[in-house]
């Protein structure tokens, strides 16, 4: 009896230790994020998940680094010719796809020509023509001279053409195949995502051998999905569970200034604002009422009650590095008095009543602080009624800018001011390809002659240049009434090696397990 | 009149009433609360419902015995910076306001539809009581969270909602009670002399068939107004700037376990305490009109 004991003792001591070891060996994560991916093939849509997903299993001509700029993948290097117009790309020989196919310039031609198809086709818009050369050299040419290019190339994910011509692309979406460091094994909707890596990956072999990405939509459940060890790694901890998540044992909060602006979109230009309450007129035309709306908001209290300090209060429209940034735009100040004073001066000592618009559940905590703004501005004069809407029709209600005239929301800008603007702020009806956004009817054409010099200006500093000077522009003109910028924040055991991203992907490519 | 009031005093009712202290203490509930909600506004230290007199630097504040705490908040505030207690009093307002009114809507129409149900029978009869069937197949908040969803949140749209949720009870109620009156001689009789159908109705089976609506409607005030607290904690109740007692929970609920227990729990107090003082008043109506419990 003694020695069977001994027997199942030694048997379950060595089962364990090769479990062990077996961990040792294969290195695992669990990912839980706010969302599923809408698709796995990465030209469909640019939203962030499916653009993680696209970052795990595809590469990009470039790819953006952790700060958010491109960087070579697979093209080594490029030349622009002397027209301004013309790109040479050298692609990365020896790049395979997951199914062992080779990497050539068809690929390329086949991705643009996708991409050019669905709702990425913003990324080739500024693409007249790509030739390949031979199958490692192709020539981009572009419309006029462009400085986005390459911010551009970095968003379009490349896609194997024999693979994905072979079997549609309805299946491609189920079965999606690229040259990424991980390789896609399975997809339940809302429920997983697993896959696992690359050993021929041509930028090394990834660290982590299995990722399981884990779609948790409710953030309270999500946190508690770490809390209890399920899974590894989370991104948008609830503001208000931060402490709590931070005093946990073996977890640790990570924090990064998020892209993501929230900022009222003001109308400015229209002589009867649609969401002007009991006026024949529109108060926001005058340029001391729109400067008091901004004087009248106490970014500062926003910041420290309602996101319990995980924010940036900001009069900027991009953050500092991205083009646009102006030391000119001065700091928000919060001056409620001078605000009145503005307000009596423009002829209205006692105010108006507006409508202001604002996403409820979109942004962490927007119905609060679209709230907060409510209360804020009616104590100088300007009475808001609050519409709130839920953030599956409030987008189709501010879009065409027919029903409001103030508009609480938010924009997270990958590129430059330039990009933001001519969607948000470019009159309308003036470009078919501008000014779609623009909720607030902003038409100002000194503005759009700059976004337009910009637009052809190929030189990056100089663009910059352009662009810090339209940014000084609208925010002196209050068309844009800049809030804060959102912090980004994950939550992680304290053995996984992890470092936020501009562009809120979580990559395991770039991280560890210890 | 002084004589009725005198006869009042001595009936069976008000004798049962002082021997069952659950009534009594319902009773003392439900008077503390339309005491509260007719003159509280008057006296409550804030206007919660008007958002230019928020401050947010005061969100967050905990009641005034704990640490941080203010008299000016004696229960503390919210996420924006409204006081609990004046929060509370005019949210108790809302809640009950709702509460009422939907009920003597509905009690309104569904009683005048079972009426004429029972009354008449035939297709009639027929067509409104499947009606009736197909609506007490839904969940009643199914049917509430569907309308709300659909025309948006409001006092007006609330109170709407829940009537058409809840006229159903008391149109069923009310016309197997007249099934079973206007088999009876003194509906004959009144037929008789020559009364035309409505007359006998109103004057003849309606105030026989009280006694039942009484006890509804007294426990359906409590269900509307936990009904209308579920709705304004889904989010499609009442607008965000002037909250019930509901939303006031939910609001509190977000940020329950990061510690700011009291903006969830005080309120939600207050409606248990309130739902709660109605069904005992609702218990004891039901057991002195219910002869089979005597």
């Amino acid at each position: 009896m003694k020695k069977r004991l001994a027997a199942v003792f030694l048997a379950l001591t060595l089962s364990l230790l090769a479990v062990a070891g077996a961990v040792g060996a294969e290195k695992s994560i669990v990912i839980g994020l706010g969302s599923d991916a809408l698709f796995m093939d990465p030209s469909q849509q640019d939203e962030t998940i499916t653009n993680t997903m696209g970052r795990y299993m595809y590469d990009g001509l470039l790819n953006n680094n952790a700060l958010g700029l491109p960087e070579p993948a697979l093209a080594t290097s490029w030349t622009i010719g002397d027209d301004n117009l013309t790109w040479t790309f050298t692609l990365r020989k020896d790049v395979k796809f997951h199914d062992g196919t080779d990497f050539t310039g068809e690929d390329v031609v086949y991705t643009i020509d996708v991409n050019r198809t669905t709702l990425n086709k913003n990324f080739t818009s500024a693409i007249k023509e790509v030739q390949v050369i031979d199958p490692h050299t192709i020539k981009i040419i572009t419309n006029e001279p462009s400085a986005i290019l390459l911010e551009s190339l970095a968003s379009l994910r490349i896609l194997p053409k024999a693979y994905r011509t072979k079997i549609g692309d309805a299946a491609f979406n189920l079965a999606p195949m690229g040259t990424g460091p991980y390789i896609f094994e399975e997809w339940v909707k809302e429920d997983h995502i697993t896959m696992k890596a690359n050993e021929s990956y041509w930028g090394g072999a990834p660290a982590i051998k299995k990722v399981t990405i884990r779609p948790i939509s409710n953030a309270a459940t999500r946190t508690a999905a770490l809390l209890t060890g399920e899974v590894d790694i989370i991104e948008d901890v609830p503001v208000r569970d931060v402490d709590k998540v931070k005093a946990t044992e073996g977890i640790e909060v990570v924090d990064r200034p998020s892209e993501r602006l929230i900022y009222l979109h003001v109308d400015a230009h229209r002589p009867q604002g649609p969401g002007i309450i009991g006026l024949d007129k529109n108060p926001l035309t005058d340029l001391r009422v729109r400067k008091a709306l901004s004087l009248a908001i106490n970014r500062g209290s926003i910041v420290k009650m309602i996101m319990n300090g995980n924010a940036y209060a900001t009069n900027q429209m991009v953050l500092e590095g991205r083009r646009g940034y102006s030391d000119k735009i001065a700091p928000p100040v919060y001056d409620p008095d001078q605000a009145k004073k503005l307000l009596a001066e423009a002829g209205y000592p006692d105010g108006f009543k507006v409508y202001l618009d604002a996403p409820n559940g979109r942004y962490p905590n927007d119905g609060q602080v679209a709230q907060a703004l409510a209360s804020q501005l009616t104590k100088v004069g300007i009475q808001v009624e609050l519409r709130l809407h839920p953030k599956s029709v409030f987008f189709d209600f501010v879009r065409p800018g027919d029903k409001s005239s103030l508009v609480m929301t938010g924009w997270s800008e990958p590129i430059d001011v330039g990009e933001m603007a001519s969607v948000l702020f470019y009159t309308r009806g003036k470009n078919p390809a501008k000014g779609g956004s623009n909720r607030g009817h902003y038409a100002n054409p000194a503005f759009d002659d700059l976004i337009d010099e910009a637009g052809g200006t190929a030189d990056p500093a100089k663009r910059g240049e352009i662009l810090e000077r339209a940014a000084q522009m609208i925010v002196e003109d209050g068309g844009i009434v800049p809030l804060y910028f959102q912090q980004d924040l994950y939550g992680k055991k304290k053995n996984v090696v992890f470092e936020p991203r501009a562009d809120k992907s979580i990559l395991a490519y770039e991280m560890d397990v210890k | 009149m002084k004589n009725r009031l005198g006869n009042f005093f001595r009936s069976e009712l008000f004798h049962n009433f002082l021997r069952n202290p659950g009534a009594v203490i319902g009773l003392v509930i439900v008077i503390f609360f339309l005491v509260m909600v007719l003159i509280g506004p008057f006296f409550t230290p804030q206007n919660p419902y008007d958002i230019g007199g928020l401050d947010l630097m005061d969100a967050y504040k905990p009641p005034m015995w704990m640490d941080g705490g203010e008299r000016a908040f004696p229960l503390g505030t919210d996420e924006q910076g409204r006081d609990l207690l004046s929060a509370m009093v005019y949210g108790s307002r809302i809640s009950m306001g709702i509460g009422l009114i939907v009920v003597l809507l509905s009690c309104v129409i569904g009683t005048f539809l079972g009426l004429v149900a029972g009354y008449f029978g035939g297709r009639l009869d027929s067509l409104l009581m499947r009606l009736v069937d197909v609506q007490l197949s839904f969940p009643a908040m199914l049917v509430a969270l569907f309308i709300m969803a659909a025309f948006g949140r409001g006092f007006g749209k609330l109170v709407f909602a829940l009537t058409i949720v809840g006229w159903v009870l008391y149109a069923r109620t009310v016309r197997s009670s007249v099934l079973v009156e206007k088999k009876k001689e003194y509906i004959d009789a009144a037929k008789l002399i020559g009364l035309s159908p409505f007359p006998v109705i109103f004057r003849h089976v309606l105030p026989n068939i009280l006694t039942p609506l009484i006890v509804i409607a007294t426990i359906q005030v409590g269900t509307v107004i936990l009904t209308e607290a579920t709705l304004s904690y889904l989010g499609v109740g009442v607008p965000v700037t002037k909250p019930s007692l509901g939303l006031l929970v939910k609001n509190g609920y977000d940020v329950l376990f990061s510690g700011l227990w009291w903006s969830s729990v005080f309120p939600g107090m207050f409606i248990m305490l309130l739902v709660f003082g109605i069904n005992l008043l609702g218990d004891f109506l039901r057991d002195e009109f219910n002869p089979r419990l005597k």
